[in-house]
């Protein structure tokens, strides 16, 4: 069932590039730092998986809300005059490298224990 | 524990994930694709079709022209009430500006200052505005002067002299520095009042502008080559 995963990736990205649709230059701005979101969610859910506390009304609802925050903060700070923008961006960078180095410990350690097995 | 429903969420939302990813992908490609660059390269090929458009113009006012000449013409070999006519027209054309004429006159050669400007200063100051263009004109009609053009561009009734950017617009044409102000009338008459004292060469020279007189016994200046367009304008009936 794993395969799952890759496979909704996969076609997402086909169904992108096949589709007609593009986003008016004017939201690609906030749409940018939704998508960062939605990353940052997809690697919080693999991790949490790893750490066997997976849970899906968490995952799901981070994901949806969390994108759609960062828009609206994006919108904020253009409205303000502030370059939230730029926190957006920081915040959620620096959450991706972070559970994207917790998610290799847990596979390295994962890896460590099969090959002790072998 | 959860069972395989981590999957089947993850999957899901990998789906989302992709599509938003591709489509972002995309439009970054198109934003990539319509720099500013485009733009300009787009708006320099109206600009040169407009340029062309107003050559064939001008042909097609220069072919009506020399029509009109050729009926002129038909109509001089006529009766005598035509050829007063004609000689009235011809008066006409004269104060219209369609004719090239020739005359004693003086020649205004103006040019933009090479001084450099201070820091403090502003380096506008040194350039020939289209005031400056204004005020001699102005002062050649003044003292007489009977026909006037700068850069071949005629003076008539409704010429305009006006900014257009680094470049000035007279008679809808762009002309820039050098400027060369043709006006027919009492050579010396107009030299000298050019020359007064506190006068437009005074001002000019002042900001460093190149100014060159040149009496000349044979000045010519071209015909107005523009078309004229009466779109509002009727004649009063019984007016005079």
């Amino acid at each position: 069932m794993i395969w799952i995963i890759p496979l909704g990736l996969i076609i997402g990205i086909l169904a992108g590039f096949l589709s007609p649709f593009t986003i008016p230059l004017f939201y690609a701005r906030y749409m940018s730092v939704s998508l960062l979101a939605c990353f940052d969610s997809v690697l919080g859910g693999w991790r949490a998986n790893l750490e066997k506390r997976f849970d899906n009304v968490v995952f799901l609802s981070g994901f949806f809300i969390n994108a759609f925050l960062a828009a609206l903060l994006v919108y904020l700070g253009d409205k303000l005059g502030v370059n939230l923008y730029l926190a957006a961006i920081v915040a959620f960078g620096v959450r991706l490298f972070q559970n994207l180095a917790i998610i290799r410990r847990h596979l390295l350690k994962k890896w460590n224990i099969l090959r002790i097995k072998d | 524990m959860v069972g395989k429903e981590w999957q089947l969420s993850l999957g899901f939302v990998c789906v989302i994930l992709g599509f938003l990813s591709a489509v972002q992908f995309r439009t970054q490609q198109r934003l990539s694709s319509s720099l500013p660059d485009s733009r300009v390269e787009e708006l320099t090929t109206v600009l040169k079709e407009a340029e062309k458009k107003r050559d064939s113009l001008k042909k097609e006012v220069k072919v009506l022209r020399s029509n009109l000449s050729k009926y002129e013409q038909a109509a001089s070999e006529g009766e005598s009430l035509i050829a007063v006519m004609n000689t009235e027209l011809k008066k006409m054309r004269l104060i219209a500006g369609l004719t090239k004429v020739k005359g004693e006159g003086l020649i205004i050669y103006l040019e933009d200052s090479k001084l450099k400007a201070n820091l403090a200063e502003d380096t506008e100051l040194f350039l020939i505005h289209e005031e400056d263009l204004l005020k001699v004109v102005n002062e050649l009609f003044a003292a007489g002067a009977e026909v006037v053009s700068i850069n071949g561009q005629r003076m008539i009734a409704n010429t305009e002299i006006r900014c257009a950017g680094p470049t000035i617009l007279v008679n809808g044409t762009r002309i820039a520095s050098p400027y060369e102000i043709s006006a027919i009338g009492s050579a010396r008459g107009l030299e000298s009042s050019l020359n007064m004292r506190g006068g437009i060469v005074e001002m000019l020279r002042a900001v460093g502008i190149k100014v060159n007189l040149v009496k000349s016994s044979k000045v010519v200046i071209p015909a107005f080559s523009g078309a004229s367009h009466f779109d509002y304008v009727e004649p009063v009936e019984g007016g005079e």
